[in-house]
This record gives C-alpha cells, sequence and structure tokens, in this order.
C-alpha cells in the first residue's frame, strides 16, 4: 500500500539554483533509498519531507494527509534526522532525548524512560549519557542524532545521510536497526553510498540536478542493465582516447591499472569483458545519461 | 588582505545599520543637542569634542558587535582549519584582522563627524561658528582613536584568547559597567548624582579610560568664549592619561598577540573519569504511541523548554558576572544617592526612598534585549532546529518558554534589587523595613518591562540576524526611551511607559498608580496582538522568508482570533477611556500645544488686559475633598469692590486651566459664553458697578486630579492628606501676565511684540 504519495514537487532557491525539479514519487512501506550526488536535491526534498519547508509547487500526502496544509499531523508521525545537526550546549544525552521525547508527544514517564534507556543502549551511548552532547564525537553525536529520530512511534522516517562520519561497526548496528524498524513503516534513507542503498532498500530512486532520473527495484534495474556494461583494463595514458569514443560510465583503479566500465549495446570492441553490474553501475549509468543529454542539449 | 578585511566589515548589515544610525544620530546630536548652553556655536570645537568624546563609548558596542560578527568568522564558518594551514603568516593574519575592526568602530564615529557636520546645514547661521576642518578632527585624534583603541583591543584580545562569542559580549558589556564603575568611583563629573566637591586627588582622572572625567571637569568652568574657539589642550593630567591608555591599549594588543596561537581550539573534551562498567540490563526497544495534542501534551512541552531555556540563561558564568555587577552598580548608585544627598546631606535609608530610588530599571532593557536575542536565536547558533522545529511542537509553546524565561530574568533582577536595599537598610542601622513596599517593586518595576520583553522579541523576531535583531530592538527601544525628544509625549503613544511615578512613604505610588493600572492594561492588551503576530512570524525554520512569514499573519491571526479580538477590545477601550481622562477632562497638552496655548491666550486676551476689574475683599469658601475619586469641589462668595476709580460694566472671570468646570452667579448679570480653552468668561453687568461700591458674587467649581493628569504638587488629593494652593484655583480678574511666555526667540516667531515686565501687581 502506497503511504507516501510526492506529487510533482518543485524548488527553487533565490539563488537560481532548481533544487527540485517536478518530482513525483509513490512510497510504501519499508526502506526507500534515494541516491544521488551531493547538491542533487536530497537535502531539499527531504527538509520538505519533514516540514521544514515548503516547495513552490507540488503536493505531499502521507497516508491521505495533506503534509503542506497539515503539517503538524505530519510532525507527530515524524522522524528526521538531519544531514547536519547541533543540539543545545551543555545539556546531557538523556536530557536532551527526554527533551525531544516529550516534545514529541510522550507523555507517560514510564514509556518515556524506557524509550529513552532503549534507544541509549541500542545506539550504544548508555555509558556517555550523562555527558553533554555537545562534547560528543560527529560519530557519537550522529548516533544521538539516530536515537532521537526514533523516539516515539513514526511512520514516517527521514534519514539524511545518516551513515556519514560512523565506523563500520556502527554502520552495520544502524542498519540492522534500521532494517527492524523498518518493516511496518516507512523509511527514507538519502544517500551517496550505494552500497547503503543495496544492501537495504528494496526500493530506490535517483535524483540528479533536482530532477528524478531512475525508480525502481534495485534487482530489476540491475537486471535491466545486464548484458550492457562492458569493463576493459587499461593504461592510464589511452583513459581519453577511451572516454571520448566510448560512453565511459566509471573508471575504478585497481592494483594501479585503470578499469573503464563502458555502457554499450553490443561488445564495443578489443578487451572488453561483458561485466555483470550492480547498482553501483545502474547509479553510474544513469548518470551518465543525465550527464550525456545536458551535453548533447548543449551543443545542440 | 587588508582591503579585503575592511570590505567583509562594511559589507556587514550590522556596519551599515550602525553607520546609518551614528550618522543620524551624530546630525541629532548636533541640531538638537544642547551642550554648553544657547550661546554656544553648535558647532562649536567643544560640542563636536563633547559627542565625539560620548559617541567613543559607543564604540564598546559598536566593537562588541563587530568583534563578535568578524573576528570570530573563521570559527564559526569552520574556516579556521583551513585558514591556519595555508601560507598566510601569523603575523599579518592578526594584524590585518586587528586593523580590520579598529577601522571599522573607528570609521563609525568619522561617519558621526560627518553627521555633526552635516547637521550643521540644518541649523540657523547665527548659531554656528566658522567651518575650522581641526575642530572636528582633533577630537577625533585625542578621543575618537584612542578611545576606539582601548575598547577594540579590549574586545579583540578577548576574541583572540576566548573565540567564543558570549565572552566578548560580556566583555563588552563588562567593559561598560567597569567604566561606569570607574566614573562612580572616581566621581565623574558625568553622572550627575556623583556631583560632589572636587576631589584634588589625579587618580580619577586618571583612571577614567575614555579620559572624559577630565574633559567635563576642565571644561565646567570655561566662559562661551572659550568653548566657542577652543580646543581641549593635552597638558599634564590629561596628556598623562592619553599616554596612560595608549600604553595599556599597547600591552594588551602584545599580550594577545603573545597569547594567540596560530592553531585550532583544543577541542573541549572534559575528561571522562574511568568507571567501572556495571552491567545494566538491556531494554528491548519497543515503540510507544504519541500524542502531541491537548494541555497535558502543550503544558508538559512547555516546562521542559523552559526548563531548558533557564538552564542555558542562568547556568552560564558570565550571566553570573553580569548579576554581580548589576549588584554592585546599583549598591554603589543607591549608596551614593541616598546617603549623599545635595548638599552632603545624609537621608536616612527609608524603605520609601529606597523603593523611589530604584523603581526605574531602564538599565534591565540593555540586558534585554542581549539575552533576546541570544534566546531566539538559540535554536539556529546550536543548529538544532531542523530537531526542535520537525516535532510537533507549536510555536507558541517556545515563544511562551522564551518569553517567561526573560521574565525570570526581570524578576531576578528586581529580586536582586531589592536584596541591595535591604541589605543596605541593615548595614545602615536602619530595621524598619516595610516589606510590601518592596514587593509592590514586582509590579511597578517589572511589569513594564515584562511588556517590553514582548516588544523586544516581536522585533527580534523580525529579522534571523540575531545581530540585525539586536540593533533594531535597541533602535526601538530607544526611540520608545527618548519619544519625547522626538516630539512624542502622549503616553498612549510610548509603548509601557507611564508618567515617572513617584513613591512616598505617606502615599506610596499613589498619585499616578490607577492611571499606572490603566496604561498597563491598554499595553498588555496591545501586547497580546503583537504576541499573536510574533507567534504567527515565528521563525520556525531558516527556509521561510521574510514575505513568507508575512504573508501567514492572517492565518494566525485567524487562528488565534479570540485573542487578538480580546486584546483589540481591551487595548482600544483602555485606550479610549484612557484619551477622554487625560485629553479631554484632563485637556492633554504637549509641550508645544501648550506653548502654542501661551502664544493664543495673549494675542486673544492681551487687548483686554487695561479692562478695569474690582478687587476682591472677602473670601467666604466651602471645599469637599473627594478623595477616592482625586476630585475636590468649592463653593464660595467674594464680596468684590471697585477699587479702580472708573465704573466697571464688564467682569473678567478667569480660572486656573486645571479647573475642570466652574460658575459663577452674580445677581443682575447676563453671562456671555465660557471659553474652555482657557477657562474664561466675560459677564456684562446690567448696571455698572461704580467706584468705591461693592458687589456680591458666588461661585462653584470642580477640579479632578485623578493619574491621568500631570502631578502637582500644590493642588493634590489624597485620602491622607491633601495639599492645595487654593488662592490659585479660585476665580481671579483680569489678564494673567504670568501667562505671557519671555523667551525672545519664540515670541519673535510668534509675532508677539518684544516682552516687557508688566506693571501690573497682579502677577504670581
Amino acid at each position: 500500500m502506497e503511504r507516501l504519495i510526492i506529487q510533482n514537487l518543485s524548488k527553487n532557491y533565490n539563488n537560481g539554483v532548481k533544487a527540485l525539479d517536478n518530482v513525483s514519487l509513490s512510497i510504501s512501506n519499508g526502506m526507500f533509498g534515494l541516491l544521488g550526488p551531493n547538491g542533487a536535491g536530497k537535502s531539499t526534498l527531504m527538509r520538505t519531507l519533514a516540514t521544514l519547508q515548503l516547495p513552490d509547487e507540488g503536493k505531499l500526502f502521507f497516508d491521505g494527509n495533506n503534509v503542506l496544509q497539515n503539517p503538524q499531523k505530519m510532525r507527530a508521525q515524524l522522524g528526521y534526522l538531519p544531514q547536519d545537526f547541533g543540539v543545545y550546549p551543555k545539556i546531557s544525552a538523556t536530557d536532551l532525548l527526554n527533551h525531544m521525547a516529550i516534545l514529541k508527544g510522550l507523555q507517560h514517564k514510564s514509556e518515556r524512560n524506557e524509550q529513552v534507556k532503549a534507544l541509549l543502549q541500542q545506539t550504544n551511548l548508555y555509558d556517555v549519557r550523562k555527558r553533554s552532547v555537545s562534547t560528543f564525537s560527529g560519530g557519537m553525536r550522529q548516533r544521538f542524532g539516530i536515537a532521537q529520530a526514533l523516539l516515539g512511534n513514526p511512520q514516517l522516517i527521514i534519514v539524511d545521510e545518516p551513515t556519514a562520519g560512523l565506523d563500520p561497526l556502527e554502520r552495520n548496528r544502524f542498519h540492522d536497526l534500521l532494517n527492524e524498524i523498518g518493516e511496518h513503516r516507512v523509511v527514507m534513507l538519502s544517500t551517496h553510498i550505494v552500497e547503503d542503498v543495496n544492501d537495504l532498500c528494496p526500493e530506490t530512486a535517483i535524483l540528479a540536478n533536482g530532477k528524478l532520473i531512475l525508480q525502481g527495484k534495485p534487482a530489476a534495474l540491475t537486471e535491466k542493465l545486464k548484458g550492457q556494461v562492458w569493463r576493459k583494463e587499461i593504461e592510464k595514458t589511452t583513459l581519453s582516447n577511451y572516454q571520448s569514443s566510448f560512453n565511459v560510465i566509471s573508471t575504478r583503479i585497481v592494483a594501479g591499472k585503470i578499469q573503464v566500465y563502458v555502457l554499450a549495446e553490443n561488445n564495443p570492441g578489443e578487451g572488453f569483458q561483458p561485466f555483470y553490474p550492480g547498482l553501483e553501475e545502474v547509479y553510474f549509468a544513469a548518470l551518465f545519461g543525465v550527464q550525456h543529454r545536458t551535453k548533447e542539449a548543449a551543443s545542440c | 588582505m587588508l582591503k579585503f578585511e575592511l570590505r567583509y566589515h562594511f559589507g556587514q548589515l550590522s556596519f551599515v545599520i550602525a553607520g546609518v544610525l551614528f550618522l543620524l544620530l551624530g546630525c541629532f546630536s548636533a541640531v538638537q543637542g544642547g551642550f554648553g548652553g544657547s550661546e554656544i556655536h553648535k558647532n562649536a570645537p567643544y560640542v563636536i569634542t563633547n559627542i565625539v568624546a560620548l559617541f567613543s563609548l559607543l564604540s564598546i558596542f559598536a566593537g562588541t558587535l563587530f568583534g563578535a560578527n568578524v573576528v570570530l568568522r573563521d570559527v564559526i564558518y569552520k574556516m579556521d582549519s583551513v585558514i591556519f594551514t595555508t601560507s598566510v603568516k601569523r603575523f599579518p593574519y592578526f594584524a590585518v584582522r586587528f586593523l580590520g575592526l579598529l577601522i571599522a568602530v573607528f570609521s563609525l564615529l568619522v561617519i558621526t563627524v560627518i553627521g555633526i557636520w552635516i547637521g550643521t546645514f540644518f541649523v540657523d547661521g547665527n548659531m554656528l561658528g566658522p567651518f575650522k576642518l581641526i575642530d572636528y578632527l582633533y577630537p577625533l585624534l585625542i578621543f575618537g582613536l584612542p578611545n576606539v583603541l582601548f575598547a577594540t583591543s579590549l574586545i579583540f584580545c578577548t576574541a583572540m584568547i576566548t573565540k567564543n562569542v558570549r565572552a566578548i559580549y560580556a566583555a563588552g558589556v563588562l567593559l561598560y559597567i567597569l567604566y561606569m564603575v570607574a566614573s562612580i568611583l572616581g566621581n565623574s563629573p558625568l553622572l550627575a548624582s556623583s556631583a560632589k566637591t572636587s576631589d584634588p586627588s589625579v587618580l580619577p582622572f586618571l583612571i577614567d579610560p575614555f579620559g572624559l572625567a577630565s574633559f567635563f571637569s576642565d571644561t565646567r568652568t570655561w566662559s562661551d568664549l572659550q568653548r566657542n574657539q577652543q580646543l581641549f589642550p593635552i597638558k599634564e593630567v590629561f596628556l598623562a592619561n592619553r599616554l596612560l591608555w595608549l600604553a595599556f591599549s599597547g600591552l594588551v594588543i602584545t599580550i594577545s598577540y603573545r597569547l594567540f596561537n596560530f592553531r585550532l581550539q583544543a577541542q573541549g573534551q572534559t575528561k571522562q573519569k574511568v568507571k567501572t562498567q556495571k552491567q545494566v540490563k538491556l531494554v528491548a526497544f519497543r515503540h510507544f504511541d504519541v500524542s502531541p495534542v491537548g494541555f497535558a501534551y502543550n503544558f508538559a512541552a512547555f516546562r521542559s523548554q523552559f526548563k531548558l531555556e533557564v538552564i542555558s540563561l542562568f547556568k552560564h558564568i558570565p550571566f553570573m558576572v553580569m548579576l554581580l555587577l548589576w549588584i554592585f552598580i546599583f549598591a554603589v548608585e543607591l549608596k551614593d544617592s541616598i546617603l549623599h544627598g545635595p548638599y552632603g546631606i545624609k537621608y536616612y535609608p527609608t524603605t520609601a526612598a529606597i523603593v523611589e530610588e530604584m523603581r526605574s530599571m531602564k538599565f534591565g532593557l540593555v540586558l534585554l534585549i542581549f539575552y533576546a536575542a541570544e534566546l531566539i536565536a538559540r535554536e539556529r547558533t546550536a543548529n538544532i532546529q531542523g530537531l526542535i522545529y520537525s516535532t510537533p511542537v507549536k510555536n507558541s509553546i517556545l515563544w511562551g518558554a522564551k518569553c517567561l524565561t526573560l521574565g525570570i530574568l526581570v524578576l531576578v533582577l528586581v529580586t536582586a534589587n531589592i536584596g541591595i536595599g535591604i541589605g543596605l537598610q541593615v548595614f545602615n542601622g536602619y530595621f524598619d523595613i516595610e516589606l510590601p513596599h518592596y514587593l509592590s517593586l514586582y509590579y511597578y518595576s517589572a511589569f513594564p518591562l515584562l511588556l517590553f520583553i514582548i516588544l523586544i522579541v516581536f522585533v527580534q523576531n523580525l529579522t534571523a540576524n540575531k545581530y540585525v535583531g539586536m540593533m533594531l530592538s535597541m533602535v526601538v527601544v530607544f526611540l520608545f526611551l527618548f519619544a519625547p525628544r522626538l516630539g512624542i509625549e502622549h503616553y498612549l503613544l510610548r509603548f509601557a511607559t507611564v508618567p515617572d511615578l513617584q513613591f512616598s512613604s505617606f502615599n506610596n505610588f499613589g498619585h499616578y498608580a490607577k492611571a499606572f493600572d490603566w496604561y498597563m492594561l491598554y499595553w498588555t492588551g496591545f501586547a497580546s496582538i503583537l504576541a499573536v503576530l510574533t507567534i504567527g512570524m515565528w521563525q520556525s525554520s531558516i527556509q521561510r522568508t521574510f514575505l513568507d512569514r508575512l504573508r501567514s499573519i492572517p492565518q494566525s491571526i485567524w487562528k488565534s482570533k479570540f485573542v487578538v479580538l480580546i486584546g483589540a477590545i481591551i487595548w482600544i477601550s483602555c485606550g479610549a477611556f484612557i484619551y477622554q481622562q487625560t485629553n479631554i477632562v484632563g485637556r492633554y497638552q504637549n509641550k508645544q500645544t501648550a506653548l502654542q496655548w501661551k502664544i493664543d491666550y495673549e494675542k486673544k486676551y492681551k487687548r483686554f488686559a487695561e479692562l478695569p476689574q474690582p478687587m476682591v475683599k472677602s473670601i467666604k469658601t466651602q471645599v469637599d475633598l473627594f478623595t477616592d475619586e482625586g476630585k475636590y469641589q468649592v463653593k464660595g462668595t467674594y464680596q468684590l469692590k471697585n477699587e479702580s476709580g472708573q465704573p466697571i460694566t464688564k467682569l473678567w472671570i478667569s480660572l486656573h486651566p486645571a479647573v475642570t468646570y466652574f460658575d459663577i452667579e452674580i445677581a443682575n448679570a447676563e453671562k456671555q459664553t465660557i471659553d474652555q480653552t482657557y477657562n474664561q468668561q466675560f459677564i456684562n453687568l446690567k448696571s455698572p458697578l461704580q467706584p468705591g461700591a461693592v458687589l456680591k458674587m458666588d461661585f462653584s467649581f470642580e477640579v479632578l486630579r485623578s493619574g491621568f493628569v500631570p502631578f502637582d504638587a500644590e493642588n493634590s488629593v489624597v485620602s491622607n492628606g491633601s495639599y492645595i494652593e487654593m488662592e490659585k484655583f479660585v476665580p481671579r480678574f483680569g489678564y494673567n501676565y504670568g501667562l505671557e511666555i519671555e523667551d525672545e526667540r519664540l515670541r519673535k516667531t510668534a509675532g508677539l511684540p518684544p516682552f516687557s515686565i508688566a506693571e501690573s501687581t497682579d502677577r504670581d
């Protein structure tokens, strides 16, 4: 069942940047991965969903509620972890989490205490719970942000670059947690790490220059690209030749040599080997398509 | 690099606003300010030096503002790691930063001087001396530059060492307070309260870092000619003072350069004690339903937010320092004015005297502006707004928590004052502590400030920039405080301002107390509308532009239409009542209309001045006092006798303008209509009063002395002892020379003949 419906969302900033350009999405329960390079408009979309920003055009519905007209109802069901956030100085983790719990509407003290304690343990912050959050390191603060986003009973969880600054162990823990709670609710995960989406999200979309350029299940997307990606190991010096004559979607350095990945219907030439694409190739191919199209448009 | 630095400074909005402000103030104080008396040229060296010297005090604030805004920008924008690793050397970096700040602040003074110069174009030519460039440059060099150097070096030093915005503010405010302390201790002539017999010691003049003490005490004895022509000489004590503080500034700069390490600030990592890990039982994470509606939720959210705000405000060392200094200053001030009255009179520290001294807390407004800016911008400064504003908490809750916190600040200040008062009494062996009088300060002293909180928060919330907001609130507050200077005198137009309450042992806040209630109710109505607007325009997130927020006003008014409606009803109806009491019953006049009233009186009635009038030979009156309503009624009889030597056909009755209503009864006479504006009435006698003949006249009149008319110590009705100088209010005859204005210039512009001392003995 589709719970979050985004219709024709557009947003222009005063400096002329088109952050969102007619974005439409329908999202049902489970984790939804939003991919895109830096500056693609992910955070703008996230902030709009988190009722912190109004779009120029478009509509938002969550469980039938018009979010833009009635943001208060959305906020009651929202868990939001911004990409970049700070905290009040000199307030301990427990106190601040408690405060956030109160603001979110957890009215019973026992429930609040239980949840705060559980979240502190889940995010591995229990030992430092009495320390002021403002003295936390980046990773710890990020975990605190995760904890506060899960307070209450959020139906829509928006996490903007949640694993930035986390070490691999913490990242795994966080993924497990998200996976567990994401079953019966909508989790929007924005990231530029393709691997995260690949591991976690049954649904994904790619955003570039404010436009939605691809959407679907990771498996289906990779399936579609099957047989179209070719790999070849080349010398560094010849790279520019390849870039001008082939659709090079990405390059990778392996043991000093460069591997080029080329998008083509048929084998593009000697030395190319068929490559079984992953989500990463899908992502690069999609971005390549956008670049290509803009280039063509510019040359016309 | 310096160019970039300066361009950065001059491009700041706060600089632009401050520049405009200083220009206007300079212009304004040149035109309006009465420095040194009326015979002093408006562009006399004395006047310019005076203005520059006083304005150089303001460089503390400008320096604080720019220092906070600019010096720390690398840290704030997290550019420090980038810059500190570039090839920029330590010295140029330091020098450029400091020079940038110094020049920016100093240029404000230059702008002020330009303002003075512009101001001279608005002044009548005969009030100006010849233009001399040196008159303008000299004060800038001897007062402006050293003072700016002093202020900025201390602020810059603080900034470099602490790299903390709040510390800079605290340093700025501290500096100002310290200056005040120095002038109080040093008996600065600048503070009227401490004008005492001159102290032969040079110490006070030396320790005043701004050199104002020397200037004011030396020039006090200057003649007008000196003031018009002479520059303030640098010699003896003043020279020593300048050198001392220049050296001090140099020292501070050197120290801060030494201490300034071109490194990142060490992370403020508090060391955690290694505790033995206790095994805690793991709690499984469960979801609980939230219900962010209803009174219980709002109350809980309010309480929690309020708690955090209060902690942030009070658990803060600069605040404690500020509070201590507040107590110190007030104690010194109070001690000074109570125990050292004029001519060395020592008063008893009675509660009444103390309460009277400390009712007005205008200085508290500075603190309110500062902390309002801090509190409103707190979410943004901490960058937590994304978390807070995506929760269902209402804007009104946040607004309320912040306002209440500021309210607590006001109450703390009042409490501190009361503590000081009681302390002073106890130390001086005076134990008749009348607590209820002290407690009344929580209303008379605190309530106007509480209203000001709502206004300041409203203004602060208009802009997303904390510093611009501070400037704006400063301007607004000053506008209201100094409204009379700008020609706005009516209290209906002056936010939360009332006629100066006077406290006396006999009468408490007596005269104006009732009017105070009405004014407070009136402004509360207005404030409630302001509150709704503030909440509607609340800066819930960074992405809402000012226009967006303006556009949401109608909606928010509609949402809280009952509050707005009730507020508006209270506001308008109280306003109507006050207007009726003040303007219609009380015949309100501002300075301008009062002057015009006198001019018109002379124009209208002077021509009858020679009309013969009888003398009063005996008076009988019966006075009824209605103390609850603050009014009295007089019934009386005159025996009149014609001693003029001519027959009198027309009686000219005139009553004091304070008389609300009067009636005259004379047998066999025809009354003309009363001139209500001047309380004058002509009465035609049907048969003329012959020389030597007598006539009986009955009269009655009523005077209303409510709190809506200005207090008159000679005409007050009080329940425990009225004092009325009745001879001023009973009917009198003929023209009143006492109402004529004497100022020749004003008479000339009004088209009146030159003033001559009247021959009539009838003047008072």
